[in-house]
């Protein structure tokens, strides 16, 4: 943080450079309108900006149709870097997938699950509007100086675990305000074997226990992630290296001894979990932490089961969904909807067979989109309907008025497609 | 209420912790481009039995008092936009989301941060009137002719600053207007 802190205006609050600013079309139009209107139509450095059409897409009316125009338009006007459709993904999934983040960035984006990126060691910020407005014209943003929570993770996962179990487990844990002004780091043995993937789905919803963001520590996996860039412009941006390739693999081999925690650091908090001890884990109620044992939901009927989102949406998660899912049939009275977050996943998955696998099933297997998460795009629930989903939060009404959402991981939420009902993956998995 | 020139101002009590922002303004109101209109649909959706969204009182109150972690969940800056635009000026409670938070200093929404047994307090006795004094931070509810009882609240010390400077925007271009592009 010391190296972006621009000031600090008053006592616990710091003002930090951004590195990357991210835009999607349902938070950035109205500071795109304002700026244009009022600040000269300028941003800070439009090669650290990057924009993506997301949550609603392709477009379902006029006013969603506007909000990508005026994203649109700007990205065109400004020479920013631009993922439209048949080109783009879930942000916080295709953001990652670009290799634009890299440890030690601040990373700030219109939306609440910018954590996301902390998984590669960035302080990855999300932000309202305003916050983001005055990040575009001034390279900018404000927040009050997070303490840090440690979070050790021990153990192993067992068959039919997964990281999405373990990070419901930390904010059954810890509540939904019990990161509130922390930055969580995940260290320890377990939180190492991760894969980038996985990394991706804790830190994603590190947010629903209220951190501002939530890190893992940079090392081999980082690095080897971070190896394939799409352009000489994006090795650039991300600093990376200084853009030979050389330097590069030099400066990620330098990752194990570049980047450790503070022996000296002050922590706010410390929590451990063995992740032996973590079962597959069902949300029952109206918030992130109303989390237990699958056991102790099994047998609820559902609607609708939903395997997609930037908690769950990647390669792997589909992989899972389809192992369990192969050769099997879903019930006709669930509508299963599977969505992956980007174009490459998808691309991956139709020609790993996925696709076939979810298709001959009776699954929709769609395109990129935030889809069925937020109740705005589409897989709305009716009321009274129940939902299976992979992503991150189960408000009251939030993928429809008077639809209920159980949180699960992909491998829960496959196993449950198979019979309509909620269902211990343990008990369809080989080896569990 | 004493004081004033000013119309006291009526405050309406949310017994509930973790208001999230979906309840304050649900996704299917975020097609918008422009910050207007959103009052309308001010907690439609909110999970708390005998609230009701056309009631009067709630429809004409300026200060909202809540429980604790108030905010939680999605970034929305439209909840802020939604409560300004219904006509409130403050919201008091416990604690706030951090998102939630700096969106509301950012907007000049103020936020004042009391003690939980106040919030008990103001909840069994729920008074209609109340005010804010931001200088003394003072928080003081009573009926439309007295002063019956003074809180104290605390306030983010750079949320204070935006709240009087009407937000962020002004704020940012004066201190860090025009920056160079970092190399």
């Amino acid at each position: 943080m010391d190296a972006h802190l621009r000031d600090s205006p008053t006592e616990g609050m710091v003002a930090l450079g951004t590195d990357l600013v991210m835009c999607h079309e349902i938070t950035t139009p109205p500071a795109i309108i304002e700026i244009a209107e009022k600040y000269n139509d300028e941003v800070f450095d439009a090669s650290r900006i990057f924009a993506v059409i997301d949550h609603v897409t392709p477009a379902k009316d006029t006013k969603t149709a506007q909000q990508g125009q005026v994203l649109r338009e700007w990205a065109l006007r400004k020479g920013i870097e631009f993922a439209d459709i048949g080109r783009n993904g879930v942000c916080h999934a295709i953001l990652p997938e670009k290799r634009l983040v890299r440890p030690g960035m601040t990373v700030v984006c219109g939306d609440s699950h910018t954590c996301t990126h902390g998984a590669f060691g960035a302080l990855a910020i999300g932000v309202g509007t305003t916050a983001l407005e005055a990040a575009l014209l001034t390279g900018v943003v404000f927040t009050r100086k997070p303490k840090v929570m440690r979070i050790q993770l021990n153990g192993e996962l067992l068959p039919g675990v997964s990281a999405k179990d373990v990070i419901l487990c930390i904010i059954g844990q810890i509540g939904v305000s019990g990161a509130t002004d922390h930055v969580i780091e995940f260290m320890g043995p377990a939180a190492s074997t991760m894969t980038m993937e996985e990394r991706m789905t804790v830190s994603n919803m590190s947010v629903e226990a209220g951190a501002t963001s939530g890190l893992f520590l940079p090392d081999g996996e980082t690095a080897a992630w971070l190896s394939g860039f799409e352009s000489v412009q994006h090795m650039i941006i991300s600093n990376y290296g200084g853009g030979s390739p050389t330097a590069h693999r030099a400066h990620a081999n330098s990752f194990r001894d570049t980047w450790y925690p503070d022996p000296n650091a002050q922590y706010g908090a410390k929590h451990c979990l063995d992740v032996s001890e973590v079962v597959p884990q069902v949300t029952w109620g109206a918030k992130p932490s109303d989390t237990g044992s699958v056991l102790a939901l099994t047998g609820t009927s559902v609607d609708q089961v939903y395997i997609g989102s930037c908690t769950n949406g990647r390669i792997s998660d589909l992989r899972i969904a389809a192992e369990i899912i192969k050769g099997h049939t879903i019930p006709t009275n669930v509508r299963c909807i599977v969505v992956p977050a980007t174009v490459k996943v998808q691309r991956k998955a139709i020609a790993e067979g996925l696709a076939e696998i979810f298709i001959d099933a009776g699954c929709e297997f769609s395109a990129p989109t935030c889809g069925p998460c937020l109740g705005m795009s589409n897989g709305v629930l009716a009321p009274g309907e129940v939902c299976a989903s992979t992503t991150n939060r189960n408000f009251a009404g939030r993928m429809g008025k008077g639809g209920t959402v159980h949180l699960m991981s992909p491998a829960t939420a496959a196993a449950t497609a198979l019979t309509g009902k909620i269902t211990d993956p343990r008990e369809v998995i080989v080896g569990a | 209420m004493p004081d004033s020139n000013r119309p006291p101002s009526k405050v309406f009590y949310l017994n509930r912790e973790a208001i999230n922002t979906d309840e304050i303004i649900p996704a299917k109101y975020l097609d918008v481009i422009s910050k207007e209109g959103l009052g309308d649909h001010l907690l439609e959706d909110l999970d708390l039995p005998g609230f009701d969204p056309t009631d009067p009182e709630f429809l004409a109150a300026d200060i909202l008092v809540a429980g604790p972690a108030f905010g939680s969940g999605s970034s929305r800056e439209h909840a802020i936009w939604a409560i300004q635009d219904a006509g409130f000026s403050a919201v008091v409670a416990p604690s706030f989301e951090r998102i939630f938070r700096e969106n509301a200093f950012n907007c000049g929404l103020l936020l004042a941060e009391v003690s939980q047994m106040a919030i008990d307090g103001l909840m069994g006795y729920k008074y209609p009137f109340g005010e804010i004094d931001l200088d003394s931070k003072k928080f003081r509810v009573g009926s439309i002719t007295s002063h019956d009882f003074e809180i104290d609240f605390e306030i983010d010390p750079f949320g204070e600053t935006l709240v009087r400077e009407g937000g962020l925007m002004g704020y940012a271009l004066k201190h860090y207007g025009r920056e160079v592009t970092r190399t």
